[in-house]
């Protein structure tokens, strides 16, 4: 089918850049990192000691926070290396996807313009996809090796991953629609995705009463809806490890938000001429 | 019909040219049949672009509807069998001929092998067989013209759309590019062509039609639209052999690009140097009439026309 074959091309592209050889490559040095420098000792799946490069092994019960923090610093750990550093990587596509030269190769193709954008859109996804899935399945298969243990709901924290960066590249494909522009797109992403999500989240969850709320407050718990939920997203991921429970409120808000942008994105790339 | 176009308006930015919109086309009615090559030629900004563009659903039309192949062209389905060479595309640089053409056929459908084979067999047609794994990066324009041709015959479409095609292309690879669509003609595909200079399309064009301001002012042949004013050019490839230096003498030559070019003034004169140039083996080139040039019969078309 046509789509696919646009979808293939996208995600083919993405993963073909220079940077991105450069990111995977990245990614398997601190997989093997993982493997060379940290053994965990472990009884029936569950850590007893961890020693680092070598040193007198540390254990469990002396520090009995150590695993737990160890999994949020792991879970920022990926969410900087694949989504705020891939929402860099992959600002471009859409404002050069739109670019006079470019958009003709698309547009005199017999394919409508929904199916354009969204190709383009899927494909990068799926590019990252498999980054995050690599980077994510490489550290639990060494995990589980080194601890015997194949807790398979560990591999769940690729869901709210990979929405993450669907959810940034909803908003980033509606930016590059609108503006055409790589520098905007990719300094309103990073910015949301380092420090307005958090803000966002934080205020969302924090003023709870209803009763004296200002305009302005109401307008920044709008954009909380209308926002990847990055943040929330991320500390899902950090209680899927930890074996809490999920929340599934943002999942739904930030697949409902993609859509919405996406569907706005679409809208406005139907009316324009090239 | 091939393509037919009713009455097609386009007005870009604001709705209405009070507003400060910009009218491209102002009531464009044209059809060209299969089996023909179609040339629409005028000034830069005339419309011919935009035209274009609306055929292959690039740019909306602000009224008025165009059929490719009896399909609207606002149904991306109208594009199946449908080839075009923008006036500038962009190459992505790092990708080869080889891996772009492989994209672009994907995109039309085309699926393995007949991809490879249909690939190969431009390549070879295009002579850029020995540039197929070598980045867009370091092509000349004329390679890239030639590349963008291919992209636009990848899936060896019925209509074949080309916009400005000679542009960065040299003298012998126009020859080729001429060849190469006259045999299309005769597969009984398509042609519709976008040209400011007359001699781009003179030698291929069955059809012309003039564009001005967004108006056609004149559909015919060539005859018809640029008249022959007597005389004949003669482009010889090569060296002319100095036993002709004499008999040549009389006649205005010119050299430029591998390529002699002669001022004949009569028919009588023409036949006089063909049956020569039969009996030295020379090849000729081509011989094309000497006529007004299009802005000469410009000025005639703009009188004639009533604004
Ligand atoms: N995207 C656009 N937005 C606004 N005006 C445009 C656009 N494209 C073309 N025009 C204007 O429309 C007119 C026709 O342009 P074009 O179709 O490119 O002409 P041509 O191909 O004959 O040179 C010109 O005045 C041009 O400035
Ligand atoms: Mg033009």
């Amino acid at each position: 089918m046509k789509f696919l074959a646009l979808v293939r091309y996208t995600m083919r592209e993405t993963l073909s850049q220079k940077i991105m050889i450069l990111l995977f490559a990245v990614l398997t040095v601190v997989i093997g990192l993982f493997v060379f420098t940290i053994s965990l000792n472990a009884v029936n799946g569950v850590v007893e000691s961890v020693s680092i490069y070598g040193s007198k092994p540390i254990a469990s019960s002396e520090l009995p926070s150590l695993i737990p923090d160890t999994a949020q610093v792991f879970i920022v750990f990926i969410f900087i290396a694949t989504v705020v550093l891939c929402v860099i990587t992959t600002a471009h596509v859409i404002p050069e996807s739109l670019a006079a030269g470019t958009v003709v190769l698309f547009l005199s193709k017999p394919l409508s313009r929904a199916s354009i954008l969204l190709g383009r859109y899927c494909g990068v996804v799926l590019g990252i996809a498999t980054i995050q899935v690599y980077f994510a399945g490489g550290l639990w298969i060494v995990y589980s090796l080194k601890t015997g243990g194949w807790d398979f709901s560990l591999l769940l924290v690729c869901i709210p991953l990979v929405l993450s960066f669907a959810s940034m590249f909803a908003l980033m494909t509606l930016l590059g629609v609108a503006f055409r522009s790589t520098g905007l797109v990719a300094a309103v992403a990073f910015v949301h995705a380092t420090y307005l999500t958090e803000i966002l989240a934080h205020h969302a969850w924090s003023s709870r009463s209803f009763s004296d709320v200002s305009v302005l407050q109401r307008a920044v718990g709008a954009l909380y809806y209308i926002l990847p939920q990055v943040a929330d997203l991320r500390d899902s991921a950090v209680h899927i490890l930890k074996g809490q429970p999920v929340f599934l409120a943002s999942y739904i808000v930030a697949v409902f938000s993609g859509a919405v942008m996406l569907a706005a994105a679409v809208t406005m790339f139907r009316r324009m001429d090239f | 019909m091939s393509i037919e176009i009713h009455s097609i308006v386009k007005i870009y930015g604001k709705e209405s040219r009070k507003k400060g919109g910009v009218r491209a086309l102002a009531g464009v009615s044209l059809s060209v049949s299969s089996g023909e090559i179609f040339a629409l030629i005028g000034p830069n900004g005339a419309g011919k672009s935009t035209l274009v563009k609306i055929l292959l659903g690039i740019v909306h039309p602000t009224s008025g509807t165009a059929t490719i192949l009896d399909r609207p062209v606002s149904d991306h389905s109208a594009r199946e069998s449908v080839g075009y060479l923008p006036e500038n595309m962009h190459y992505p640089p790092l990708l080869t001929p080889h891996a772009f053409l492989h994209a672009v056929g994907s995109l039309h459908g085309v699926r393995h092998p007949e991809l490879s084979q249909r690939i190969a067999f431009l390549l070879e047609l295009l002579d850029m067989k020995k540039w197929e794994r070598t980045a867009f990066k370091k092509f000349s324009k004329g390679m890239m013209q030639r590349i963008g041709l291919a992209q636009a015959l990848v899936h060896d479409p019925q209509v074949l759309f080309l916009d400005e095609p000679s542009d960065g292309l040299d003298p012998i690879g126009r020859k080729d590019f001429r060849d190469l669509l006259k045999r299309l003609r005769d597969e009984g595909k398509t042609i519709f062509m976008n040209s400011h200079l007359l001699s781009e399309v003179e030698l291929v064009a069955d059809r012309i039609a003039v564009i001005r301001s967004g108006s056609i002012l004149k559909t015919g042949s060539l005859n018809e639209i640029v008249p022959p004013i007597g005389g004949f050019t003669v482009t010889i490839r090569g060296e002319l052999p100095e036993e002709m230096y004499d008999a040549l003498s009389i006649y205005p030559v010119t050299t430029a690009n591998g390529l002699a070019i002669i001022e004949v003034p009569t028919a009588a004169d023409l036949e006089r140097l063909q049956s020569m140039f039969k009996t030295q083996n020379i090849a000729v080139e081509s011989i094309v009439a000497r006529r007004l040039t299009l802005e000469e019969s410009f000025l005639s078309l703009i009188k004639e026309s009533p604004r």
